[in-house]
């Protein structure tokens, strides 16, 4: 037997092995492992916390008097167009007349340039103008022809949605994340307490029609909007005199978390991040009414 | 000659010998390396299981690696490990309980039983109780992940969280149509045990999510986010992140739907 040959014979013996080490070490990404040293410096920070507790960041400047934030956001370039959703079941109901509805990713009217859908809210209010409390009466959410007839909504905490089905066919409302999922029958409604606050709208699916969207902004107070057909928003009564941050968001906006960043030439003292955050000062009784337009690249897809 | 006879039996044994000793022994050798290149590539020495971060939220809110660890970490101060978990007196866990139910698959001389939950559970609901177990993808319906603290077969509401009766009853009882089996034959120590380290799961992946909020939506790759040197982040955490959540399970008793009347 030859060099050559021993070689050749151990050849699938060396594969095998090559094999096995490759299998074993093919893993997906699972994330960082806590490191002990640093775990153990933070838990004893914790611990010492009664120690620490004495230091307070300066308190924030509060102003008095209220203030109103109004707007237009609008397309930079050409709006793309919209496909129809693949409407796969219960075409009679979901597509009257053969013809499905136009998906709502990214709606601009074309006189204005106006994008609609666009949300506006407020991250944290020092006081809450009476005017922006939750609702006596229940907002209505509704479903017809397969489709959320309200794509993006704002609730505040402690109000009651009624989820609405004016179709002849049954729906499954999953307010994604909040647990709430139930079968809304056909031309009936279900009340949905709204109980948290969230950063990023929920989105709202169907779980029978997998195609219908909407989402759904829940926060603790009424400072927040979402823009018309034609890309107009107004925020009244938010506190002025203090420094206010607001966070723009639309669902497909490019930034974080699906932040939209703008910019707003017109309006000199509005600082953008590059969350898509809006940062600005009001004075009492002063309406600001900003411009932002808003480049294409600023949204995904 | 010892050596030769032993030779000559192997040569005959494997049918691996040339003409010569030296022709065999190249053989030999090749078939050493290859076995020792086999043991090597075997999966490594065992650590101690780690909890491992929930990786679906960690890429939606983008965060970047270093607050990824800087993530773990805060949860290893508060949680602890696998092995050694740890309580935070926030949190109103029973750390006696935690310990029964912790650690590795052990008994002791006097029949005591320990690491109840890699025992009983971990297999189907995952070391870090995402669900992810080794035998969850056999399973129909899949194992409870309780990260979200979202639970089934309880008497709250919808939005609530399950009171500690809810879930021992299904310990007791099991989830008949499931792959959840009834562990009634336990002691009743051990089945409390088990519920209080799945609420110490549930609270601990609760938190993890709520500072992978925070940290999506507040942090930028390359800001320093260690709660060790800021004591204002560390009352954030434990105050705004932590507190709600253990709200929210004490005050499930609260939330018990009782039928009209």
């Amino acid at each position: 037997m030859s060099n050559r040959t021993i070689f050749t014979a151990s050849l699938p013996l060396a594969a095998l092995a090559a094999m096995l080490l490759a299998g074993c070490n093919q893993r997906v990404d699972l994330g960082p492992v806590a490191d002990v040293a640093s775990a153990k410096a933070i838990r004893e920070a914790f611990a010492s916390k009664q120690a620490a507790g004495g230091e307070k960041a300066a308190a924030k400047p509060t102003g008095t008097g209220w203030a109103t934030l109004r707007g237009q956001f609008v397309f930079d370039g050409t709006p793309p167009e919209m496909p129809p959703y693949s409407v796969t079941k219960e075409a009679e109901v979901c597509a009257p007349g053969g013809k499905a509805p136009l998906q709502e990713m990214l709606v601009v009217d074309s006189g204005t340039k106006g994008i609609k859908n666009v949300v506006v809210f407020l991250r944290d209010a020092s006081r809450v103008h009476e005017s922006a409390a939750p609702k006596k009466e229940p907002v209505v959410f509704d479903q017809k022809e397969c489709k959320f007839l309200t794509h993006v909504a704002g609730v505040t905490v402690g109000e009651i949605v009624s989820i609405k089905n004016s179709d002849p066919v049954g729906h499954n409302t999953n307010v994604v994340g909040t647990g709430f999922n139930p079968t809304v029958p056909a031309g009936g409604a279900v009340p949905y307490p709204v109980q948290k606050e969230v950063s990023v709208p929920n989105q709202v699916k169907c779980g029978i029609h997998p195609w219908m969207t909407a989402y759904m902004l829940q926060r603790k107070n009424g400072y927040y909007a979402v823009t018309d057909a034609q890309g107009n928003f107004e925020i009244p009564n938010v506190p002025a005199g203090e420094p206010l941050e607001f966070q723009v968001w639309h669902e497909s906006g490019a930034a974080p978390a699906s932040g939209l960043i703008g910019a707003t030439p017109d309006a000199k003292d509005v600082k953008w991040t590059n969350r898509g955050r809006i940062e600005l000062t009001l004075q009492p009784d002063e309406k600001k009414e900003i411009k932002v337009v808003v480049p294409a690249k600023a949204f995904h897809g | 000659m010892h050596r030769e006879e032993e030779f000559n039996r192997l040569c005959g044994l494997f049918d691996l010998c040339g003409k010569n000793q030296a022709m065999f022994i190249r053989k030999l050798l090749i078939l050493k390396c290859t076995l020792a290149a086999i043991a090597l590539a075997g999966c490594g020495k065992v650590d101690p299981p780690p909890f491992r971060l929930n990786m679906t939220n960690v890429v939606a809110k983008q965060i970047a690696p270093e607050n990824q660890l800087a993530i773990a970490n805060i949860l290893d101060a508060m949680f602890g490990t696998p092995n050694e978990p740890f309580a935070m007196p926030e949190t109103g866990l029973n750390p006696a309980f935690l310990k029964m139910a912790a650690g590795p698959v052990w008994s002791d001389e006097a029949g005591g039983k320990h690491g109840l939950y890699r025992r009983h559970c971990a297999h189907c609901h995952g070391i870090s109780g995402d669900g992810h177990g080794p035998t969850a993808a056999l399973l129909n319906p899949y194992p409870r992940d309780y990260r979200p603290g979202i639970f089934k077969f309880k008497g709250t509401f919808s939005a609530a969280q399950p009171t500690e009766n809810d879930l021992k009853r299904v310990v007791h009882d099991g989830i008949p149509g499931t792959a959840m089996p009834s562990f009634a034959i336990l002691p009743p120590d051990e089945q409390e045990a088990l519920v209080e380290y799945v609420k110490y799961l549930s609270i601990r992946g609760m938190t993890e999510k709520a500072l992978e909020d925070y940290v999506g939506e507040n942090v930028n790759p390359g800001d320093k986010f260690d709660p060790a040197t800021n004591a204002e982040l560390r009352t954030l955490i434990v105050e705004q992140l932590l507190k709600p959540i253990v709200d929210s399970w004490q005050g499930a008793k609260d939330q018990v739907m009782a039928p009209k009347t």
